[in-house]
Protein backbone atom coordinates (compact mmCIF):
# COMPACT_ATOMS: atom_id res chain seq x y z
CA UNK A 1 0.00 0.00 0.00
CA UNK A 2 1.51 3.47 -0.71
CA UNK A 3 0.82 7.11 0.02
CA UNK A 4 -0.68 7.35 -3.58
CA UNK A 5 -3.89 4.78 -3.23
CA UNK A 6 -6.75 6.65 -3.76
CA UNK A 7 -9.28 6.53 -0.19
CA UNK A 8 -13.31 6.88 -0.78
CA UNK A 9 -14.61 9.67 1.94
CA UNK A 10 -15.28 6.62 4.05
CA UNK A 11 -11.75 5.78 4.78
CA UNK A 12 -11.82 7.51 8.39
CA UNK A 13 -14.81 5.94 9.22
CA UNK A 14 -13.61 2.06 8.12
CA UNK A 15 -10.58 2.80 10.26
CA UNK A 16 -12.42 3.99 13.21
CA UNK A 17 -14.39 0.39 12.40
CA UNK A 18 -11.23 -1.34 12.68
CA UNK A 19 -11.46 -2.17 8.87
CA UNK A 20 -8.61 -3.92 7.60
CA UNK A 21 -7.69 -2.38 4.44
CA UNK A 22 -6.82 -3.78 0.82
CA UNK A 23 -5.40 -1.83 -1.70
CA UNK A 24 -8.24 -2.78 -4.97
CA UNK A 25 -6.66 -1.36 -8.47
CA UNK A 26 -5.23 1.62 -6.61
CA UNK A 27 -8.02 2.22 -4.19
CA UNK A 28 -7.61 1.84 -0.63
CA UNK A 29 -10.82 -0.67 0.33
CA UNK A 30 -11.77 -2.19 3.31
CA UNK A 31 -11.63 -5.79 3.20
CA UNK A 32 -13.46 -7.01 6.16
CA UNK A 33 -14.01 -5.37 9.23
CA UNK A 34 -15.06 -8.80 11.59
CA UNK A 35 -14.58 -11.49 9.63
CA UNK A 36 -15.66 -12.41 5.72
CA UNK A 37 -18.07 -15.54 6.56
CA UNK A 38 -19.89 -13.49 9.31
CA UNK A 39 -20.53 -10.43 6.48
CA UNK A 40 -21.28 -12.66 4.13
CA UNK A 41 -23.87 -14.48 6.36
CA UNK A 42 -24.98 -11.56 7.52
CA UNK A 43 -25.75 -10.14 4.23
CA UNK A 44 -27.69 -13.93 3.39
CA UNK A 45 -29.62 -13.69 6.71
CA UNK A 46 -30.29 -9.75 7.75
CA UNK A 47 -28.44 -7.19 5.56
CA UNK A 48 -25.06 -5.50 5.10
CA UNK A 49 -23.66 -1.92 3.89
CA UNK A 50 -21.00 -1.65 1.42
CA UNK A 51 -18.78 1.52 0.43
CA UNK A 52 -18.36 0.86 -3.44
CA UNK A 53 -17.53 4.31 -4.30
CA UNK A 54 -14.55 3.02 -6.09
CA UNK A 55 -17.34 1.97 -9.09
CA UNK A 56 -16.82 5.13 -11.74
CA UNK A 57 -19.57 6.72 -12.93
CA UNK A 58 -19.53 8.06 -16.64
CA UNK A 59 -22.32 10.03 -17.44
CA UNK A 60 -23.70 10.31 -21.84
CA UNK A 61 -25.71 13.44 -22.24
CA UNK A 62 -27.40 15.10 -25.40
CA UNK A 63 -29.40 14.62 -28.82
CA UNK A 64 -26.97 11.86 -29.41
CA UNK A 65 -26.89 9.85 -26.38
CA UNK A 66 -28.70 7.01 -27.24
CA UNK A 67 -26.82 6.83 -30.41
CA UNK A 68 -23.74 6.51 -29.29
CA UNK A 69 -24.85 4.16 -26.14
CA UNK A 70 -26.43 1.96 -28.63
CA UNK A 71 -22.92 1.78 -30.59
CA UNK A 72 -20.54 1.05 -27.78
CA UNK A 73 -22.99 -1.51 -26.10
CA UNK A 74 -23.76 -5.13 -26.67
CA UNK A 75 -26.92 -4.82 -25.55
CA UNK A 76 -30.51 -2.88 -26.64
CA UNK A 77 -31.45 0.19 -24.61
CA UNK A 78 -33.84 1.34 -26.95
CA UNK A 79 -36.53 -0.14 -25.69
CA UNK A 80 -35.85 0.54 -21.88
CA UNK A 81 -38.19 2.88 -19.83
CA UNK A 82 -37.02 5.56 -18.23
CA UNK A 83 -35.27 5.00 -14.95
CA UNK A 84 -34.21 1.63 -15.57
CA UNK A 85 -30.73 0.37 -15.39
CA UNK A 86 -29.58 -3.04 -17.63
CA UNK A 87 -26.02 -4.99 -17.71
CA UNK A 88 -24.05 -5.17 -20.51
CA UNK A 89 -20.71 -5.88 -22.03
CA UNK A 90 -18.63 -2.97 -23.65
CA UNK A 91 -16.63 -4.76 -26.51
CA UNK A 92 -14.11 -3.66 -28.46
CA UNK A 93 -14.13 -4.61 -32.51
CA UNK A 94 -13.49 -8.48 -32.24
CA UNK A 95 -15.77 -8.83 -29.54
CA UNK A 96 -13.32 -8.66 -26.31
CA UNK A 97 -14.52 -7.36 -23.34
CA UNK A 98 -13.54 -3.70 -22.56
CA UNK A 99 -15.93 -3.57 -19.56
CA UNK A 100 -18.93 -4.91 -18.06
CA UNK A 101 -21.16 -2.31 -16.97
CA UNK A 102 -24.66 -1.31 -15.57
CA UNK A 103 -26.22 1.46 -18.02
CA UNK A 104 -28.82 3.26 -16.42
CA UNK A 105 -31.37 4.98 -18.43
CA UNK A 106 -32.92 8.05 -17.31
CA UNK A 107 -34.46 9.19 -20.51
CA UNK A 108 -32.81 8.64 -24.25
CA UNK A 109 -31.29 11.96 -23.53
CA UNK A 110 -29.21 11.06 -20.39
CA UNK A 111 -27.21 7.86 -19.34
CA UNK A 112 -25.05 6.94 -16.39
CA UNK A 113 -22.90 4.24 -16.97
CA UNK A 114 -21.13 2.92 -13.82
CA UNK A 115 -18.09 1.25 -14.36
CA UNK A 116 -15.24 -1.36 -13.16
CA UNK A 117 -13.05 1.40 -11.17
CA UNK A 118 -9.47 -0.57 -12.99
CA UNK A 119 -11.47 0.24 -15.97
CA UNK A 120 -12.80 3.68 -15.90
CA UNK A 121 -10.17 5.97 -17.84
CA UNK A 122 -9.62 3.29 -19.69
CA UNK A 123 -13.80 3.27 -20.75
CA UNK A 124 -13.72 7.25 -20.70
CA UNK A 125 -10.85 6.91 -23.40
CA UNK A 126 -13.00 4.63 -25.49
CA UNK A 127 -16.34 5.97 -25.43
CA UNK A 128 -14.71 9.27 -26.77
CA UNK A 129 -13.78 8.05 -29.88
CA UNK A 130 -16.61 7.55 -31.23
CA UNK A 131 -18.06 10.56 -29.69
CA UNK A 132 -20.46 12.80 -31.59
CA UNK A 133 -20.84 16.68 -31.60
CA UNK A 134 -24.28 16.30 -29.66
CA UNK A 135 -23.25 14.67 -26.91
CA UNK A 136 -21.49 15.47 -23.56
CA UNK A 137 -19.13 12.36 -21.90
CA UNK A 138 -18.23 13.55 -18.03
CA UNK A 139 -16.67 10.88 -15.80
CA UNK A 140 -17.55 11.99 -12.61
CA UNK A 141 -16.54 8.87 -10.83
CA UNK A 142 -14.86 11.64 -8.31
CA UNK A 143 -17.59 13.72 -7.09
CA UNK A 144 -20.05 10.64 -6.80
CA UNK A 145 -19.77 7.90 -3.61
CA UNK A 146 -21.96 4.89 -4.09
CA UNK A 147 -22.98 2.79 -0.95
CA UNK A 148 -24.86 -0.47 -1.42
CA UNK A 149 -27.59 -2.12 1.17
CA UNK A 150 -28.08 -5.71 0.53
CA UNK A 151 -29.65 -8.42 2.19
CA UNK A 152 -33.75 -9.87 2.35
CA UNK A 153 -33.80 -7.09 5.41
CA UNK A 154 -32.71 -4.24 3.08
CA UNK A 155 -36.01 -3.27 1.98
CA UNK A 156 -37.33 -2.38 5.73
CA UNK A 157 -34.13 -0.46 6.15
CA UNK A 158 -34.84 1.37 2.60
CA UNK A 159 -38.28 2.27 3.67
CA UNK A 160 -37.19 3.84 7.20
CA UNK A 161 -34.09 5.81 5.69
CA UNK A 162 -35.35 6.82 2.48
CA UNK A 163 -39.26 6.60 2.11
CA UNK A 164 -41.54 3.95 1.14
CA UNK A 165 -40.82 5.02 -2.65
CA UNK A 166 -38.25 3.08 -2.70
CA UNK A 167 -39.60 -0.17 -1.93
CA UNK A 168 -41.83 0.05 -5.09
CA UNK A 169 -38.51 0.14 -7.23
CA UNK A 170 -38.65 -3.56 -9.15
CA UNK A 171 -35.29 -4.85 -9.99
CA UNK A 172 -32.78 -2.93 -11.99
CA UNK A 173 -35.06 0.50 -11.67
CA UNK A 174 -33.59 3.17 -10.24
CA UNK A 175 -35.28 6.93 -9.10
CA UNK A 176 -34.40 10.41 -7.63
CA UNK A 177 -35.40 11.19 -4.30
CA UNK A 178 -34.43 13.96 -1.32
CA UNK A 179 -34.15 13.04 2.07
CA UNK A 180 -32.89 16.19 4.06
CA UNK A 181 -30.34 18.68 2.14
CA UNK A 182 -29.27 14.86 0.48
CA UNK A 183 -30.09 14.78 -3.30
CA UNK A 184 -30.09 10.49 -3.51
CA UNK A 185 -30.37 8.53 -6.64
CA UNK A 186 -31.65 4.90 -5.54
CA UNK A 187 -31.71 1.72 -7.98
CA UNK A 188 -32.74 -1.87 -6.70
CA UNK A 189 -29.58 -3.06 -8.32
CA UNK A 190 -26.63 -5.17 -6.31
CA UNK A 191 -23.37 -7.60 -6.76
CA UNK A 192 -25.14 -10.05 -4.01
CA UNK A 193 -27.32 -12.28 -5.31
CA UNK A 194 -30.06 -10.75 -2.61
CA UNK A 195 -32.83 -8.34 -2.99
CA UNK A 196 -30.59 -4.94 -2.34
CA UNK A 197 -30.54 -1.63 -3.73
CA UNK A 198 -27.46 0.95 -4.56
CA UNK A 199 -27.29 4.47 -2.83
CA UNK A 200 -25.81 7.36 -4.98
CA UNK A 201 -25.05 10.17 -3.55
CA UNK A 202 -22.26 13.76 -3.79
CA UNK A 203 -19.45 12.88 -1.54
CA UNK A 204 -20.33 15.79 0.95
CA UNK A 205 -22.82 13.70 2.28
CA UNK A 206 -21.12 10.32 2.03
CA UNK A 207 -20.39 9.76 5.08
CA UNK A 208 -23.88 11.52 6.58
CA UNK A 209 -25.30 8.60 4.73
CA UNK A 210 -23.52 6.01 5.76
CA UNK A 211 -24.14 6.82 9.68
CA UNK A 212 -28.10 7.42 9.24
CA UNK A 213 -28.12 4.00 7.58
CA UNK A 214 -26.21 2.42 10.05
CA UNK A 215 -28.22 4.02 12.60
CA UNK A 216 -31.50 3.53 10.96
CA UNK A 217 -30.70 -0.01 10.13
CA UNK A 218 -29.42 -1.40 13.37
CA UNK A 219 -33.09 -2.88 14.59
CA UNK A 220 -32.53 -4.89 11.14
CA UNK A 221 -29.03 -6.26 11.85
CA UNK A 222 -27.67 -4.31 9.09
CA UNK A 223 -23.80 -4.28 9.72
CA UNK A 224 -21.14 -3.04 7.34
CA UNK A 225 -19.39 -5.46 4.73
CA UNK A 226 -15.89 -5.15 3.01
CA UNK A 227 -14.74 -6.43 0.18
CA UNK A 228 -14.16 -9.96 0.64
CA UNK A 229 -17.60 -10.92 1.60
CA UNK A 230 -18.68 -9.09 -1.79
CA UNK A 231 -16.78 -11.47 -3.11
CA UNK A 232 -17.85 -14.69 -2.12
CA UNK A 233 -21.09 -13.51 -2.29
CA UNK A 234 -20.62 -12.07 -5.90
CA UNK A 235 -19.07 -16.37 -6.80
CA UNK A 236 -22.00 -17.49 -5.07
CA UNK A 237 -24.47 -15.84 -7.30
CA UNK A 238 -22.53 -16.88 -10.43
CA UNK A 239 -21.78 -12.96 -11.31
CA UNK A 240 -18.61 -12.49 -13.29
CA UNK A 241 -15.99 -10.38 -11.91
CA UNK A 242 -14.14 -8.31 -14.43
CA UNK A 243 -10.05 -8.58 -14.57
CA UNK A 244 -10.62 -12.41 -13.06
CA UNK A 245 -13.61 -13.57 -15.01
CA UNK A 246 -13.66 -11.87 -18.04
CA UNK A 247 -11.21 -9.23 -20.06
CA UNK A 248 -10.38 -7.81 -23.26
CA UNK A 249 -8.89 -11.41 -24.34
CA UNK A 250 -12.76 -12.76 -23.87
CA UNK A 251 -15.91 -12.48 -25.36
CA UNK A 252 -19.34 -12.46 -23.69
CA UNK A 253 -20.34 -15.05 -25.51
CA UNK A 254 -17.99 -17.68 -24.00
CA UNK A 255 -18.53 -15.51 -20.35
CA UNK A 256 -21.92 -16.78 -20.28
CA UNK A 257 -23.47 -14.16 -20.88
CA UNK A 258 -24.47 -13.94 -24.70
CA UNK A 259 -27.67 -13.07 -23.55
CA UNK A 260 -26.24 -9.44 -23.22
CA UNK A 261 -25.78 -9.51 -26.78
CA UNK A 262 -27.91 -8.44 -28.99
CA UNK A 263 -27.80 -9.02 -32.79
CA UNK A 264 -30.99 -7.85 -33.28
CA UNK A 265 -30.58 -4.60 -33.07
CA UNK A 266 -28.81 -1.88 -35.70
CA UNK A 267 -24.78 -2.28 -35.62
CA UNK A 268 -22.74 -2.58 -32.72
CA UNK A 269 -19.10 -2.52 -32.05
CA UNK A 270 -18.22 -5.83 -31.89
CA UNK A 271 -20.92 -6.73 -33.86
CA UNK A 272 -19.15 -9.09 -36.95
CA UNK A 273 -16.72 -10.81 -34.43
CA UNK A 274 -19.76 -11.96 -32.14
CA UNK A 275 -21.89 -13.18 -35.13
CA UNK A 276 -19.12 -15.17 -36.76
CA UNK A 277 -18.17 -16.33 -33.35
CA UNK A 278 -21.32 -17.46 -33.11
CA UNK A 279 -21.79 -19.27 -36.40
CA UNK A 280 -19.03 -20.74 -36.45
CA UNK A 281 -18.96 -22.11 -32.92
CA UNK A 282 -16.71 -21.22 -29.37
CA UNK A 283 -14.04 -23.13 -28.39
CA UNK A 284 -14.23 -22.32 -24.67
CA UNK A 285 -16.68 -21.71 -22.62
CA UNK A 286 -17.33 -20.71 -19.02
CA UNK A 287 -18.77 -23.15 -16.11
CA UNK A 288 -19.30 -23.20 -12.89
CA UNK A 289 -18.08 -25.98 -10.54
CA UNK A 290 -18.57 -27.31 -7.10
CA UNK A 291 -15.86 -29.37 -5.67
CA UNK A 292 -16.84 -32.87 -4.24
CA UNK A 293 -14.39 -32.90 -1.50
CA UNK A 294 -12.22 -30.76 0.48
CA UNK A 295 -9.86 -28.19 -1.26
CA UNK A 296 -10.70 -24.63 -2.42
CA UNK A 297 -10.37 -23.57 -5.53
CA UNK A 298 -8.34 -20.74 -6.46
CA UNK A 299 -7.80 -18.46 -9.61
CA UNK A 300 -5.48 -20.06 -12.48
CA UNK A 301 -5.69 -23.55 -10.68
CA UNK A 302 -5.73 -26.14 -14.21
CA UNK A 303 -9.01 -28.03 -14.60
CA UNK A 304 -8.21 -31.26 -15.53
CA UNK A 305 -9.52 -34.46 -17.05
CA UNK A 306 -8.09 -37.66 -17.65
CA UNK A 307 -4.88 -36.24 -16.53
CA UNK A 308 -5.72 -33.75 -19.73
CA UNK A 309 -5.71 -29.67 -19.04
CA UNK A 310 -9.15 -28.86 -20.15
CA UNK A 311 -9.47 -25.24 -18.33
CA UNK A 312 -8.39 -23.02 -15.58
CA UNK A 313 -10.10 -21.63 -13.22
CA UNK A 314 -10.98 -17.47 -12.90
CA UNK A 315 -12.89 -17.46 -9.61
CA UNK A 316 -12.53 -19.60 -6.82
CA UNK A 317 -13.16 -19.38 -2.95
CA UNK A 318 -14.90 -21.12 -0.12
CA UNK A 319 -18.32 -21.05 -0.16
CA UNK A 320 -19.38 -19.72 3.35
CA UNK A 321 -23.10 -20.47 2.49
CA UNK A 322 -22.40 -23.90 1.25
CA UNK A 323 -19.36 -24.58 3.32
CA UNK A 324 -17.09 -25.87 0.15
CA UNK A 325 -15.14 -24.68 -2.38
CA UNK A 326 -16.67 -23.66 -5.52
CA UNK A 327 -15.60 -21.79 -8.50
CA UNK A 328 -15.76 -20.87 -12.26
CA UNK A 329 -13.51 -21.08 -15.11
CA UNK A 330 -13.29 -21.89 -18.57
CA UNK A 331 -13.14 -25.27 -20.11
CA UNK A 332 -12.92 -26.49 -23.75
CA UNK A 333 -16.79 -26.20 -25.04
CA UNK A 334 -16.86 -30.33 -25.36
CA UNK A 335 -16.41 -30.45 -21.42
CA UNK A 336 -18.92 -27.66 -20.73
CA UNK A 337 -21.33 -29.53 -22.73
CA UNK A 338 -20.99 -33.46 -20.72
CA UNK A 339 -21.28 -31.91 -17.50
CA UNK A 340 -18.62 -35.00 -16.37
CA UNK A 341 -17.08 -34.88 -13.43
CA UNK A 342 -13.77 -32.45 -13.65
CA UNK A 343 -10.80 -32.26 -11.43
CA UNK A 344 -9.26 -28.97 -10.27
CA UNK A 345 -5.27 -29.28 -9.89
CA UNK A 346 -4.52 -27.66 -6.40
CA UNK A 347 -0.88 -28.01 -5.03
CA UNK A 348 0.01 -30.27 -7.73
CA UNK A 349 -3.23 -32.41 -6.18
CA UNK A 350 -6.44 -33.84 -8.20
CA UNK A 351 -9.28 -33.02 -6.76
CA UNK A 352 -12.62 -34.01 -7.74
CA UNK A 353 -15.30 -31.34 -8.50
CA UNK A 354 -18.97 -31.37 -10.58
CA UNK A 355 -19.81 -29.10 -13.30
CA UNK A 356 -22.83 -27.04 -12.02
CA UNK A 357 -25.42 -24.42 -12.65
CA UNK A 358 -24.85 -21.29 -12.03
CA UNK A 359 -26.23 -19.45 -9.30
CA UNK A 360 -24.88 -21.87 -6.47
CA UNK A 361 -27.30 -20.22 -4.19
CA UNK A 362 -31.40 -19.46 -4.99
CA UNK B 1 -2.65 -9.48 21.08
CA UNK B 2 -1.52 -12.04 23.26
CA UNK B 3 2.09 -13.31 23.14
CA UNK B 4 2.64 -16.33 25.92
CA UNK B 5 6.03 -16.17 27.57
CA UNK B 6 6.67 -20.23 27.14
CA UNK B 7 6.62 -19.62 23.97
CA UNK B 8 9.28 -19.61 20.68
CA UNK B 9 8.38 -17.35 18.13
CA UNK B 10 9.37 -17.53 14.55
CA UNK B 11 9.40 -14.14 12.22
CA UNK B 12 7.23 -16.03 9.58
CA UNK B 13 4.48 -16.18 12.73
CA UNK B 14 4.74 -19.79 13.78
CA UNK B 15 5.10 -20.55 17.87
CA UNK B 16 6.81 -23.67 19.16
CA UNK B 17 6.11 -25.12 22.34
CA UNK B 18 9.04 -27.65 24.30
CA UNK B 19 7.53 -30.53 25.23
CA UNK B 20 9.95 -32.95 27.20
CA UNK B 21 13.40 -33.51 26.02
CA UNK B 22 13.15 -32.80 22.55
CA UNK B 23 9.68 -32.67 21.35
CA UNK B 24 7.47 -29.52 20.23
CA UNK B 25 4.26 -28.76 19.91
CA UNK B 26 3.81 -26.62 16.60
CA UNK B 27 1.22 -23.70 15.83
CA UNK B 28 0.17 -20.51 14.72
CA UNK B 29 0.34 -17.34 16.75
CA UNK B 30 -2.42 -15.05 17.39
CA UNK B 31 -1.21 -12.07 15.42
CA UNK B 32 -1.00 -14.81 12.29
CA UNK B 33 -4.54 -16.16 12.60
CA UNK B 34 -5.96 -12.35 12.92
CA UNK B 35 -4.12 -11.73 9.83
CA UNK B 36 -6.10 -14.90 7.80
CA UNK B 37 -9.15 -13.81 9.02
CA UNK B 38 -11.69 -17.15 8.77
CA UNK B 39 -9.32 -20.30 8.77
CA UNK B 40 -11.83 -22.87 6.07
CA UNK B 41 -9.15 -25.54 5.76
CA UNK B 42 -5.95 -26.79 7.01
CA UNK B 43 -3.49 -29.60 5.14
CA UNK B 44 -1.40 -30.98 8.00
CA UNK B 45 2.11 -32.75 6.95
CA UNK B 46 1.71 -36.69 6.64
CA UNK B 47 2.57 -38.84 9.81
CA UNK B 48 6.82 -39.37 10.03
CA UNK B 49 7.30 -36.94 7.48
CA UNK B 50 10.84 -35.16 7.80
CA UNK B 51 10.48 -31.62 8.11
CA UNK B 52 13.66 -28.92 7.96
CA UNK B 53 14.18 -25.63 10.17
CA UNK B 54 12.61 -23.16 7.96
CA UNK B 55 10.88 -25.26 5.09
CA UNK B 56 7.20 -25.20 4.35
CA UNK B 57 4.98 -28.09 6.03
CA UNK B 58 1.46 -27.39 5.93
CA UNK B 59 -1.03 -25.54 4.18
CA UNK B 60 -3.96 -22.40 5.59
CA UNK B 61 -6.61 -21.66 3.91
CA UNK B 62 -8.28 -18.19 4.71
CA UNK B 63 -11.48 -17.95 2.82
CA UNK B 64 -9.20 -15.36 0.79
CA UNK B 65 -5.80 -17.52 -0.14
CA UNK B 66 -3.61 -20.60 0.63
CA UNK B 67 -0.96 -19.47 3.03
CA UNK B 68 2.11 -21.90 3.98
CA UNK B 69 2.81 -22.61 7.14
CA UNK B 70 6.72 -23.51 8.06
CA UNK B 71 8.25 -25.37 10.71
CA UNK B 72 10.46 -23.91 13.43
CA UNK B 73 12.73 -26.80 14.08
CA UNK B 74 13.85 -29.70 12.33
CA UNK B 75 13.24 -32.93 13.21
CA UNK B 76 10.07 -35.67 12.47
CA UNK B 77 6.05 -35.19 12.68
CA UNK B 78 5.00 -37.72 15.15
CA UNK B 79 1.33 -36.11 16.30
CA UNK B 80 -0.86 -34.22 14.26
CA UNK B 81 -3.78 -32.20 15.12
CA UNK B 82 -6.58 -34.00 13.61
CA UNK B 83 -9.54 -32.16 14.87
CA UNK B 84 -8.36 -29.37 12.56
CA UNK B 85 -9.93 -31.12 9.78
CA UNK B 86 -13.19 -30.65 10.45
CA UNK B 87 -13.04 -27.75 12.92
CA UNK B 88 -10.24 -25.22 11.13
CA UNK B 89 -11.70 -22.41 13.12
CA UNK B 90 -10.25 -24.01 15.91
CA UNK B 91 -7.53 -21.87 14.92
CA UNK B 92 -8.94 -18.81 15.03
CA UNK B 93 -9.84 -19.42 18.41
CA UNK B 94 -7.55 -20.93 20.27
CA UNK B 95 -4.57 -20.46 18.66
CA UNK B 96 -1.76 -21.47 21.37
CA UNK B 97 -4.59 -24.08 22.67
CA UNK B 98 -6.94 -26.31 20.75
CA UNK B 99 -5.26 -24.73 17.52
CA UNK B 100 -2.00 -26.25 17.03
CA UNK B 101 -1.23 -28.02 14.39
CA UNK B 102 1.80 -30.85 14.98
CA UNK B 103 4.11 -31.85 17.62
CA UNK B 104 7.67 -32.38 16.14
CA UNK B 105 10.27 -35.05 17.81
CA UNK B 106 13.22 -32.42 17.46
CA UNK B 107 16.84 -33.28 15.53
CA UNK B 108 18.00 -30.78 17.93
CA UNK B 109 16.44 -29.15 20.42
CA UNK B 110 19.28 -26.22 20.95
CA UNK B 111 17.70 -24.98 17.27
CA UNK B 112 15.00 -23.51 19.76
CA UNK B 113 17.57 -20.95 20.88
CA UNK B 114 17.75 -19.40 17.61
CA UNK B 115 13.86 -19.02 17.46
CA UNK B 116 12.26 -15.46 19.09
CA UNK B 117 11.15 -14.94 22.83
CA UNK B 118 7.63 -13.17 23.08
CA UNK B 119 9.07 -9.78 23.83
CA UNK B 120 11.16 -9.89 20.24
CA UNK B 121 8.44 -11.37 18.02
CA UNK B 122 6.27 -8.62 19.70
CA UNK B 123 8.18 -6.50 19.06
CA UNK B 124 8.45 -7.66 15.53
CA UNK B 125 4.36 -7.26 15.40
CA UNK B 126 4.35 -3.62 16.38
CA UNK B 127 7.00 -3.13 13.58
CA UNK B 128 4.61 -4.10 10.93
Amino acid sequence: MTDSNKKTQLYDVHLDLNAKFVDYHGFLMPLQYSSIISEHKCVRNNAGLFDISHMGEIVIEGKGATELVQKIITNDVSNLPDYKAAYTPICDEEGGIIDDIVIFKYNPEKYMLVVNCANTKKDNKWINIFKTDNVNINDLSDQISLLAVQGPKSEDIMRLVCGEECTFLSRFQFMEVTVGEMQLTVSRTGYTGEDGFEIFVGNSHCVDLWNILLEKGKDMYLKPAGLGARDTLRLEAGYLLYGNDIDEFITPLEAGIGWTVKFNKADFIGKDSLLRLKKYGLKRMLVAFKMLDKGIPRTDNEITHHDNVVGKVTSGTFSPSLEIGIGIGYVLKRFAESKDQINIKIRDTDYPAQIVDAPFIT
Amino acid sequence: MDFPEDLFYTKTHEWAKKEGDNKARIGITSHAQSELGDVVYVELPALDRIVKAGGACTVVESVKAAYDIYAPVSGKVIETNTDLENNPQLINEDPYGKGWFFIIEMEDPQQLSNLLSNKEYEKLCQAK
